[in-house]
C-alpha cells in the first residue's frame, strides 16, 4: 500500500472513534441510569451491542497502529523497562479471562531480569496480544507458561500454551496482515488477523525478533526478544 | 450543584455528557465550537470547562489560551477531553499542568460516568 492509503486508514479510523464513543457511552448510560426499567432481553441486547462495539474499537486501534507503522510515523517512547513487571501486570489483567476458560497462567519464578529498552505501553500491547491469543486458542483449558531466557545482548520472553497448535504451513501466514489461524474449535473466536502482524512490527521496531514453534494439536510457543539496556543497574 | 460548560463540536457526544452531568445534579451547557464557548462564558459563568481539542477553526489549545487571558475565567478548572490518545499528543500530567489544564481524558477510554466523576474532582471547593 502507498503512504496516502495508510494516511486514509488513519483519517477514517480517527473519524470512527467519535461515533463509537457515543455508542458505547449511551449504552453505558442505559445500563446505569435506567437499569431498573430494563427487561432481561433488553439487557442481553445491550450486552451484545457493547461486545460488538468493543470489537469495532479494537479494530480501529489496530488500523491506527497499522497506519502509523506502515507510514513510518510510529512514535516510541523508549525507556529502561522492567520486563517482569509488565508481564505480571498483563497476566493479572487477563487472569479472570484465563480462569473462565479453565486456563492457568504460570509465570516462571526467576532471578531478576535485566532491564530492557522498550516503550512500556507498546511492550504491554505485545505481551497482551500474545497472551490473549494463547487463551483464545486453548479451548480445552490447561496451563499457559511464561518463561524467560537471556544472553549478553537480549532477553527472550516465551509464551507457551497447550492449545490447538498451528500447522507448519501456516506459520508464515500468521505474521502477515489479515493472516489468521482457522481451526474448527475456535472458528467462533473473533479477530481481525492484524494482531500478530502488528506485534511482529512492534518487536522489530524495538530491535527485537519474534518467532514461533508449534505442533498441531499440541500447542504453540511464541517467543520474542528485546535488547538489554546496557550499563544500567538492575531495578529494585 | 455546579455549572459545567462542555465545549465539543460533536453534538451527540456533547449532549451525552450534558445528560450525564445534569443527571448527577449539575447544570451543564454545551458550546459546539470554540467561538461559541468564548461568547458563552459571560452568559453562563461556568465553574468547570470540558474542552475538546480537535475542533474546526479554533482548536482546543487555542481556546484554552484565550480563556486563560480572561481574568474572571483564568482560574476555572479546564479538563481536556479528546479522542487523541497520549501517544498522539504526548501529554503527560506535568505537561497538562504546565499549560494550565486540570486534567486530560481520552473520551473513548472512559464511560460518561467516569468522565463526570473525574471532571468534578477538579471543581474548586
Amino acid at each position: 500500500m502507498s503512504m496516502s492509503e495508510y494516511d486514509l486508514i488513519s483519517i477514517v479510523s480517527h473519524e470512527l472513534r467519535s461515533p463509537l464513543t457515543a455508542i458505547r457511552g449511551y449504552l453505558s448510560m442505559l445500563e446505569t441510569m435506567d437499569a431498573d426499567n430494563l427487561t432481561q432481553k433488553q439487557r442481553l441486547f445491550i450486552s451484545r451491542i457493547d461486545q460488538s462495539s468493543q470489537r469495532m474499537a479494537d479494530l480501529i486501534e489496530k488500523l491506527l497502529d497499522l497506519g502509523s507503522i506502515e507510514s513510518g510515523n510510529l512514535n516510541l517512547s523508549i525507556a529502561p523497562t522492567a520486563l517482569e513487571n509488565i508481564v505480571q501486570a498483563v497476566a493479572l489483567e487477563l487472569g479472570d479471562k484465563a480462569k473462565k476458560a479453565d486456563l492457568d497462567i504460570i509465570i516462571a519464578d526467576k532471578k531478576r531480569l535485566p532491564v530492557v529498552l522498550a516503550d512500556p505501553g507498546r511492550l504491554q500491547q505485545i505481551v497482551t496480544n500474545l497472551l490473549d491469543n494463547a487463551i483464545k486458542y486453548s479451548p480445552q483449558g490447561g496451563p499457559i507458561n511464561i518463561t524467560f531466557k537471556q544472553n549478553a545482548e537480549e532477553v527472550v520472553v516465551m509464551i507457551a500454551d497447550e492449545g490447538v497448535g498451528i500447522p507448519a504451513d501456516q506459520f508464515n501466514k500468521l505474521f502477515t496482515k489479515f493472516g489468521r489461524l482457522y481451526h474448527p474449535s475456535t472458528i467462533d473466536r473473533p479477530g481481525s488477523g492484524l494482531g500478530l502482524y502488528i506485534v511482529k512490527r512492534l518487536v522489530e521496531c524495538h530491535g527485537g525478533r519474534i518467532w514461533l514453534t508449534s505442533k498441531e494439536g499440541k500447542g504453540s510457543k511464541f517467543s520474542f526478544s528485546l535488547p538489554i539496556a546496557k550499563q544500567l543497574p538492575l531495578l529494585d | 450543584m455546579a455549572k459545567i460548560l462542555i465545549v465539543e463540536d460533536d453534538k451527540i457526544l456533547a449532549e451525552m455528557y450534558q445528560e450525564k452531568f445534569n443527571h448527577e445534579g449539575h447544570q451543564a451547557d454545551v458550546a459546539l465550537s470554540g467561538e461559541q464557548a468564548l461568547s458563552e462564558l459571560d452568559k453562563f459563568k461556568p465553574e468547570l470547562i470540558l474542552l475538546d481539542i480537535l475542533m474546526p477553526k479554533l482548536n482546543g489549545f487555542h481556546i484554552l489560551k484565550e480563556i486563560k487571558k480572561i481574568p474572571e475565567y483564568s482560574n476555572v478548572p479546564i479538563v481536556l477531553l479528546t479522542n487523541l490518545d497520549q501517544s498522539e499528543v504526548d501529554m503527560s500530567e506535568d505537561m497538562a499542568r504546565a499549560i494550565g489544564v486540570a486534567d486530560y481524558l481520552v473520551k473513548g477510554q472512559h464511560t460518561p460516568d467516569e468522565v463526570v466523576a473525574r471532571a468534578i474532582r477538579h471543581l474548586k471547593k
